[in-house]
């Protein structure tokens, strides 16, 4: 096996999970094109890891990867998925079948559609408690009409009957949330969860996220598009392009001191970076020239070069390591420090 | 389309559908048409030509071999008057397809028009002419087509019609739809602007880009017309003697199912085959028109 | 229930139209209307005789008089005479109706257990292989007129097997397995083209279904396969082929036309195709009536199980 790329964790704190040097793959009629290539991180309890990039970087990729739920056409090739001390990787399907829902939780980004249009949304829950946690049919909608409590749906035992289509996106989110945190999981894969609400339900959304990570201790890996997001809600970030992990930090190190140009890019797409740390700004990652490059043609070197204002012909040539740039604070880039110069 | 890992992530099963779909359907695009198309040109080619280099005519009478099994002169055997049987279904088949042919050409000749002005002019009319199509198309469609048939009375120029009239709803429907989809496009809008009469933008502007579907229409509705004309004559509403279609030789087939049972099964095989033909080449002309359909039913 | 209402009310228009299609073709046939009503062939009438009957059925009042007059009549039952064997109209239909529902609902019962199971499974299943057999079959099944399959059952398995009955129909209040045996074959052939179409959607409906958001959520909540099939899957998968179910009750009256010809059963269809042969326009009239309100109030039913299966439906 590849030898894994370097992480940022600290010895002493075991993970709730680790991926190490996590490779996807995606097999097409004719070839095989890898979605996710040696990823490497850790996330600790009631920890937030915040995963960015733009569309096609990988990140929904490496979730489904955690969650074994990929789509038929793509496996995981090599890695490791340390999970509770069992890899992940190779665990036969009944066994991650008791994980998944349990332990592993994951919110989709579309709340519109997640949900069953012809069953209540108090079975939907229940559900998940009947088979995780055995309870019966009328304890679990006793329980489910608390998970509607918690995550503050007004009316829970008059709204645990109802459908789907009788409540707001915010509302099915809130459902989603509920169902996801119903066995008080160890992990939560959030998947673009606010991409599809709008400003204010986001704020909300994230803020009874948050609420709940603290009391239950979840560790969330909160994936999104958004930095506006990251900056409020994550601990850690992960910047991912072309499949591969490019750099990681703490939250405050990368916002001000990032080490690779697509994060400076990704941080120059947000207008007045400072102010939106405090609100919820939507920063769109479309600043960047070009976009990013088909899994069919990946250049020899550092895929993002062909877009990249400080790239020379090494960078073209040869996929740069990644490497620890500051203290705590990894990036695969040739030219970091050119990078880290021209903030200042 | 450059393949993002990101979608496949999200939207993962949809893209692995259309790629299935694809694939299947790659294989299955040319099939289609080759073989609906195929099937439809050996029927025309056994009408035009086929009966001439046939050593028996379709009347010519063998009383030594009334209801005769498949031989050596008679491939298929001889019916209850001794007529060769093979003969007789390259003689059925023309006035089986000429029926399907004329009632569908009948039914789209009055059938687009109307679907053309009741989508254009809109307002009461459409309404009230929808409405009464809809509940045309209530009845079951063999039904109807008896009921048509009992009015008009048998032979086959009735039968035509019969068929026409049930097939006429789908075609207005079908430009109707059309119709509403294409009157807000700019050019319309351009060439009523600039004052050009009602019928000139039906006819140049709208019903070109209208046409493709009602091909398809026109060649699935050729197989529903053969079916239903053979059901006709099989119930002995349809061609009458001495008038013989596919359907009529399948009637009087089955009094000797058990002695001769080519008789019977060798038109009904027929009709299968015709129908089968128009509905492939029906749906491999909707593939080749409309790319975005194909695999979705 | 408001609902239920609703779609009833919603039937209303299509059966007016419809009758007033019928009784406008009745106007049209050939003959006196008078006739038709009375079911007394002209000859043995006297001028005087159908004089009377015209007044008495209003046939000397404007046309949508004539129109209300006849639904009056056919409401209350007067359907009028045969002219065929001078009975009731509604005493020659009346015996024909188990025949044509038996073997209807057994073909319709068949076609859903079959092609429910089928197009999931080869909708889970997909691979091209399947495929390809799915869309041959729907095809074919599309293609075969109703007296090839039924030939082909009456000269294989009733001729030449010898082991069903090749026609004929027995009540099962007389006989009950003689009954199921000359309800088999007669069911199949109608089917088999059932089975063709409705296996056809439940595929695509069962495959669409399987790629949806919610069907992923309930993968992640650790569900197995089955039970996202079976409690996730169907119930959203089914609703396409419920509408179509109902659509396809009319075409299993075409059939019935058909296939009560080619396997001889005493049913409303073989009712109707003599009634015409022999000009009886009062029987034709009823019997068309007949099948129209008994497709409405079928599509009646199959939208009230769509909204109880479907609460997006029920509470719009």
């Amino acid at each position: 096996m590849a030898e894994a790329s370097p992480t940022t964790l600290p010895e002493n704190v075991a993970p709730v999970i680790a991926v190490e040097g996590l490779r996807t793959e995606l097999a097409l009629r004719d070839r095989v094109l890898p979605a996710v290539i040696d990823v490497s991180f850790a996330l600790k309890r009631g920890q937030t890891l915040g995963v960015v990039g733009e569309s096609g970087c990988g990140k929904s990729m490496t979730a489904l990867s955690i969650a074994r739920l990929l789509p038929p056409i793509a496996r995981i090739a090599a890695g490791r998925l340390l999970f509770d001390g069992r890899d992940l990787v190779g665990l036969p399907e009944p066994d991650m079948r008791r994980v998944r829902g349990r332990d592993i939780s994951m919110i989709f980004q579309e709340p519109m559609t997640s949900l069953n249009p012809v069953k209540t949304i108090g079975y939907q829950i229940a559900e998940v408690l009947m088979l995780h946690v055995g309870l019966t049919r009328r304890q679990a909608w006793d329980a489910a009409i608390e998970k509607l409590r918690l995550v503050k749906i007004p009316e829970p035992a008059r709204r645990a009957g109802e459908y789907p289509h009788q409540l707001s996106g915010g509302m099915r989110q809130r459902v989603m949330i509920a169902i996801a945190l119903a066995c008080n999981p160890k992990l939560l894969l959030a998947d673009e969860p606010t991409t599809a609400l709008d400003v204010t339900i986001q704020a909300q959304i994230m803020e009874l996220m948050a609420e709940l990570q603290e009391s239950l201790g979840t560790a969330i890996m909160l994936i999104t598009h958004d930095l506006g997001l990251v900056a409020e809600n994550a601990d850690r970030v992960i910047v991912m392009y072309a499949g591969r992990k490019v750099e990681e930090a703490e939250v405050n190190e990368l916002f001000a001191a990032p080490c690779h140009p697509y994060t400076l890019g990704l941080l120059g797409s947000i207008p007045e970076l400072g102010a939106s740390l405090t609100r919820t700004g939507r920063g769109r990652l479309s600043e960047i020239k070009g976009s990013v490059p088909s899994l069919t043609q990946l250049p020899p070197g550092c895929a993002f070069a062909p877009r990249c204002g400080f790239a020379s012909e090494q960078c073209h040539r040869a996929v740069p390591p990644l490497e620890e740039k500051r203290p705590g604070h990894i990036a695969a880039c040739w030219h970091a420090d050119r990078v880290l110069e021209s903030l200042s | 389309m450059t393949l993002a890992p990101e979608s496949l992530g999200r939207s993962s099963r949809p893209s692995r559908r259309q790629r299935l779909f694809r694939s299947m359907l790659d294989a299955l695009r040319n099939p289609l048409l080759a073989v609906g198309g195929f099937l439809v040109l050996i029927q025309l080619v056994a009408v035009l030509f086929v009966g001439h280099i046939l050593p028996f005519g379709p009347n010519t009478m063998d009383y030594n071999a009334l209801l005769g099994a498949p031989g050596a002169s008679h491939l298929l055997g001889t019916d209850e008057l001794g007529r060769d049987i093979l003969s007789r279904l390259v003689d059925g088949a023309r006035l089986s397809l000429s029926v399907g042919l004329g009632s569908v050409a009948m039914a789209a000749l009055i059938g687009v028009p109307l679907g053309l002005v009741a989508g254009y002019l809109g307002g009461a009319f459409d309404a009230i002419f929808m409405r009464l199509i809809d509940s045309i198309i209530a009845l079951p469609p063999l039904v109807l087509a008896l009921t048509i048939a009992a009015v008009l009375g048998t032979g086959l120029v009735n039968t035509t019609i019969a068929i026409a009239i049930v097939a006429i709803p789908a075609f207005t429907r079908l430009v109707r739809g059309q119709v509403l989809s294409l009157k807000t496009n700019d050019y319309v809008l351009a060439a009523e602007s600039l004052g050009a009469p009602t019928w000139l933008i039906l006819f140049r502007h709208i019903l070109p880009n209208a046409i493709n579907p009602v091909i398809v229409q026109a060649s699935l509705a050729i197989g529903f017309a053969i079916i239903t004309e053979s059901s006709l004559s099989f119930i002995g509403l349809g061609a009458q003697p001495p008038q013989s279609t596919w359907g009529s030789m399948v009637q009087v087939g089955f009094q000797y199912l058990e002695l001769q049972p080519f008789y019977a099964l060798a038109p009904a095989t027929m009709i299968f085959l015709a129908v089968l033909g128009f509905n492939m080449l029906g749906e491999g002309l909707r593939q080749q028109f409309d790319p975005a359909s194909r695999g979705i039913k | 229930m408001q609902f239920v209402i609703k779609r009833v009310l919603a039937a209303i228009p299509v059966v007016f139209l419809t009758s007033v299609i019928i009784f406008s073709l009745m106007r049209l046939l050939p003959g006196d209307p008078i006739t038709v009503m009375a079911g007394q062939s002209q000859s043995d009438a006297s001028p005087e005789l159908l004089q009377q009957l015209r007044h008495q059925y209003g046939f000397d009042r404007p046309v949508y008089v004539q129109y209300g007059l006849w639904v009056q009549r056919a409401l209350s039952g007067d359907l009028g005479y045969s002219v065929y064997n001078r009975l009731p109209v509604w005493d020659v239909l009346r015996p024909r109706i188990l025949p044509t529902a038996q073997i209807g609902l057994t073909a319709w019962i068949l076609a859903i257990l079959v092609s429910l199971p089928l197009g999931a499974y080869t909708a889970v299943r997909m691979n091209s292989w399947v495929d390809w057999l799915g869309t041959a079959l729907a095809l074919i099944g599309a293609a075969m007129p109703y007296f090839l399959t039924g030939g082909l059952f009456i000269y294989f398995v009733a001729m030449r097997g010898g082991m069903l009955p090749a026609s004929g129909f027995v009540s099962p209040f007389v006989d009950f397995w003689q009954s199921v045996r000359t309800t088999i074959l007669p069911a199949l052939t109608l089917t088999f083209a059932l089975i063709a179409v409705l296996t056809r959607q439940a595929r695509s409906s069962f495959a669409e279904t399987m790629q949806l958001a919610y069907i992923r959520t309930a993968r992640a909540k650790g569900l197995g396969e089955g039970a996202v099939v079976f409690r996730h899957a169907a119930q959203n998968a089914i609703l396409p082929v419920v509408t179509i179910l109902g659509l396809q009750l009319g075409s299993l009256f075409s059939g019935a036309v058909v296939t009560e010809t080619v396997f001889a059963v005493p049913g409303v269809g073989r009712l109707l195709v003599d009634a015409i042969l022999s000009r009886d326009y009062a029987v034709v009239q009823a019997v068309v009536l007949f099948i129209t309100l008994s497709v409405v109030l079928a599509n009646l039913l199959v939208d009230i199980a769509y909204g109880l299966l479907d609460p997006r439906i029920k509470q719009s």
